[in-house]
């Protein structure tokens, strides 16, 4: 089980990657970092593998160059039961 | 993840695009044109990097940009389009996602002399594979297409709170499986 520290570094190693930190958070960051280092290990493997995948992740998908095929489809009557509609997930959130 | 003005040309956008819903919603066809050239591209490259099939990708684009068409009139704000066509279009990935057979990875296979980039490649792909669907959703909607914490708490319809305990079990577990790869 993490102790108490290493929880709290966890966390805000995670939170840094998507705001700023205060200068109380990284003091303890960097304090912390000295201290422990298997949290110091764990964070440099997290960093690394996120910036893997945030670089080499991103699929090159190049859809049809007209949207005819939609355009045709949509022009057909679809029948949609009542059913379909009330089981939506979007059913209870309209915009 | 602050908040700012909006420019000019982001303005110019949003009035043109509440324009096109507008009129799509009175059967212009036109314009229902205009909404999928404009979203269908971005649309399809955020699905394809959940799924990680481009050819997949562009199958669930189309069906949630149908369906967005289809039920625009349910649609009573004319500026949440996007909101609207990318909620349809990742629950429509999730769901596709829970009905295939639970992933087990693409097959090991000795990696000695491969470019490295290609062997990271495949070990991206290995890593997302084993995530569960709602954890790799959150975690490709963050890490990849780098929304922030609101925009995928609106398109997943989850609390905000939820997001951040979901992206961090995520990026644990991602974390977890790098750290096991090759062992």
């Amino acid at each position: 089980m993490l102790k108490l520290r290493c929880y709290l570094f966890s966390k805000l190693s995670h939170e840094q990657r998507d705001r700023a930190l205060t200068e109380d958070e990284t003091g303890f960051l960097e304090r912390h970092r000295t201290h422990c280092e298997e949290c110091a290990a764990r964070e440099r493997i997290l960093n690394a593998s996120l910036d893997t995948l945030a670089l080499l992740a991103p699929i090159a998908a190049a859809p049809p160059e007209s949207n005819r095929d939609i355009l045709e489809k949509l022009d057909r009557p679809v029948r949609q039961s009542a059913f379909s509609w009330i089981t939506s997930p979007l059913a209870d959130h309209r915009l | 993840m602050s908040e700012r003005s909006l420019q000019t040309w982001e303005f110019d956008a949003i009035v043109r695009e509440t324009n096109w819903v507008h009129r799509a919603k009175i059967g212009d066809s036109q314009a229902v044109a205009c909404l999928i050239d404009k979203h269908r591209v971005s649309l399809t490259a955020m699905i394809a990097n959940i799924v990680r099939d481009g050819h997949e990708a562009e199958d669930i684009a189309q069906e949630a940009l149908l369906k967005a068409i289809r039920e625009i009139g349910r649609l009573r704000d004319d500026t949440a389009f996007k909101r609207f066509l990318y909620r349809i279009a990742v629950h429509a990935t999730m769901d596709r996602m829970r009905k295939k057979r639970p992933q087990v990875g693409l097959p090991e296979m000795e990696m000695t002399g491969l470019d490295a980039d290609i062997e990271s490649k495949l070990q991206i792909e290995r890593t997302l594979a084993k995530l569960p669907p709602d954890l790799r959703t959150t975690l490709v909607l963050r890490e990849v297409q780098q929304l922030d914490y609101d925009e995928i708490a609106d398109i997943l319809m989850i609390p905000v709170g939820t997001v951040r305990s979901r992206l961090h079990a995520a990026r644990e577990r991602f974390r977890q499986l790098w750290t096991e790869r090759g062992k």
